[in-house]
């Protein structure tokens, strides 16, 4: 290759990173610019902001040595005042601290734990619907016998067989959801796979690779981002759940279901106890269903 | 003339759940350089599933079981998958049936247009794209539109787009699988004469699959027409439309097209369906519903009767040989 041959494909190389950078952005772009127009995704994306914000920096808000879990049986069951926003429950914790401190556990609990049952499920989904033949058959016949038992029941045997605890939690509630993930990304890999742009793309010569993530993925993509989102939420509930069973978060560590749990009894006389993480459980699902719903027409280029 | 593809003897069956369908049952063609086959046919008859064997696309129930594949002499059909890969977009291109679903949704049109060329030519990012604005020209789409998405397109703009896709490299060999049949009349006739025209200009040679004669005359120098498997009748499109001699299930297609000059009530169809796949008739697979159908034509298959370019599979033809022959 002469020198100046080799200078302009050097050229021609970096321009072409340039540009499949600026069409990588522009998508971007383009998602963030129909999420903008979208009032319900932007109102989900709203509370999300907020709810993050405060547990994130929940520390800085409210110490959790003192307010969070330090009793103060002088202050007991205090409905709503300005020294304790939310009031107090049975032991005199402040309950605001307690929400946003419970947000930590409960959200990186949803989050995490759907984050990873995707790409786990994500993978063996994939790997069943492209693929097929006898290890569809049998992952399938695996999931189906797991789909059988109920999400909530197979987090309640592994949480139980692991013992009490915020990983264990977590380890409980990503397994039980896998399942769920396997199947949606198989399906929706089926029905891509059969569209006719991937026979097209194969007779253009595209290898398997490319053909999965540049046809197929992406075009399955869109429902399973949906599923996702919508899924965070109801692992916030199961979470919730669990530790209102008493097999999650350990006392006197805050979490939303442990809260609820600990307030039913103060219920009757003192609402406020249960009213904040009822309320923080329920509006974290409202905005992760609104923001899915959002993301879900945003990533179709055929919506507007 | 020399020749670009030819096939031979090709077996193709399906296989699902223990059924055996035999969609091509030893078909013969060849196709010349910088000529256009018409490969005619009903449904059912064997055509896409030719091509997709020339393609070496067919799904994964399917099965080549015998036959020869040969492109520019090279035989296809033992190459490894790797290199029939470089071969797909490059050498041989296939247009799909419905431009509506063989576009990637998510995709702009300059973006599937780019990825032939990137996948195919060494080229940097400037020159693919200055390749997408050519194209795109060719086929009558102002280049400004390569950022739109497939939806943004009519049917018409679409079969244009996926026409560019697949002349983007210039192969040597187009399959055209009925590129205008979800089009409407007007749309049809632009189509065809740009593919008429781009096909001239590149020097590619096709083979398009169609069940309108109409279209045979227009674009094809031959023709080959597809019977259960089979091709049953094929020749110059002159030997088809003007020749005297047809196989009868030629002259039933003919027949069903409404005359111009003569009213009728009725249209003349072809008596009966096309047999079933995974059981054929003995024999001529024609027979049962021949109007001309001998005892023979139950027991023996018939072999190919020739005169010049023109080739027959009918019994009722060995005895015009010898008379055409000795004539």
């Amino acid at each position: 290759m002469s020198q100046l041959q080799r200078e302009t494909r050097v050229a021609d190389g970096s321009l072409s990173l340039v540009q499949a950078k600026h069409r990588k952005q522009s998508r971007i772009k383009q998602v963030w610019k129909r999420i903008r127009k979208n009032r319900p995704a932007l109102v989900g994306l709203a509370i999300l902001c907020i709810f993050l914000f405060f547990t994130v920096f929940a520390h800085l808000i409210a110490d959790y040595d003192t307010m969070a879990i330090r009793h103060d049986t002088a202050h007991r069951l205090e409905p709503p005042s300005r020294q304790h926003i939310f009031g107090t429950d049975e032991f005199g914790r402040d309950i605001f601290a307690r929400t946003i401190h419970g947000g930590r556990v409960s959200l990186s609990v949803g989050l995490i734990s759907t984050f990873v049952a995707v790409l786990l499920g994500g993978v063996v989904g994939l790997a069943a619907g492209y693929y097929g033949g006898r290890f569809d058959g049998i992952v399938m016949r695996i999931i189906d016998v797991l789909m059988g038992i109920p999400v909530i029941l197979v987090a309640i045997s592994i949480a139980a067989a692991l013992g009490p605890g915020v990983t264990n939690l977590l380890i409980a509630i990503t397994i039980a959801q896998i399942p769920r993930f396997v199947i949606i990304t198989r399906s929706m890999i089926l029905t891509t796979v059969g569209q006719e742009y991937v026979e097209a793309a194969r007779a253009y010569g595209s290898r398997d690779a490319h053909i999965l993530f540049r046809h197929v993925l992406p075009n399955a993509m869109g429902q399973i981002v949906v599923q996702a989102t919508m899924n965070v939420s109801s692992m916030i509930l199961a979470t919730a759940a669990l530790s209102f069973l008493g097999m999650g978060v350990q006392p006197p560590a805050p979490e939303w279901g442990s809260m609820l749990s600990d307030g039913r009894e103060f219920m009757r006389y003192s609402m406020h106890v249960v009213l904040y993480p009822g309320l923080a459980i329920s509006f974290a699902s409202l905005a992760l269903n609104m923001l899915g719903d959002g993301l879900r027409d945003a990533l179709d280029p055929r919506q507007g | 003339m020399t020749k670009l593809l030819t096939v031979r003897d090709l077996y193709v069956q399906y296989e699902t759940d223990g059924l055996v369908t035999r969609a091509v049952n030893g078909v013969n063609l060849y196709l010349n350089k910088g000529e256009t086959l018409g490969l005619v046919g009903e449904t059912g008859a064997g055509k896409t599933t030719t091509a997709l064997s020339i393609m070496r696309l067919l799904p994964g129930n399917g099965k080549i079981v015998s036959g020869e594949i040969e492109v520019e002499g090279q035989d296809t059909l033992s190459l490894p998958e790797a290199s029939m890969r470089l071969l797909r977009g490059e050498k041989m291109s296939m247009i799909f049936q419905d431009p509506m679903t063989s576009l990637n949704p998510i995709l702009t049109v300059g973006d599937q247009i780019a990825e032939v060329v990137r996948l195919h030519r060494d080229f940097g990012e400037q020159r693919v794209q200055q390749r997408v604005d050519e194209i795109l020209g060719l086929v009558g789409i102002q280049p400004q539109r390569k950022t739109e998405y497939p939806h943004q397109f009519s049917g018409g703009m679409k079969q244009r787009v996926v026409i560019a896709i697949a002349l983007a490299c210039e192969p040597e060999l187009l399959i055209a699988d009925e590129p205008t049949t979800a089009l409407d009349v007007t749309i049809q006739a632009q189509i065809l004469s740009m593919m008429n025209r781009l096909k001239r200009d590149m020097q590619t040679s096709m083979v398009l699959i169609t069940h309108d004669l109409g279209v045979v005359v227009r674009m094809c120098d031959r023709v080959a027409i597809m019977y259960a498997g089979e091709i049953v009748e094929s020749g110059l499109t002159e030997d088809l439309f003007a020749g005297s001699a047809h196989h009868p299930y030629t002259t039933g297609l003919f027949g069903s097209i409404p005359n111009l000059s003569v009213s009728t009530d009725r249209l003349n169809p072809i008596d009966g369906l096309m047999p079933d796949p995974t059981d054929l008739p003995t024999g001529c697979r024609f027979h049962p519903r021949c109007p001309q159908a001998m005892e023979v034509c139950q027991r023996l298959a018939p072999s190919d009767w020739a005169s010049n370019t023109h080739t027959i599979k009918c019994h009722l033809f060995p005895g015009a040989e010898k008379r055409e022959w000795s004539a």
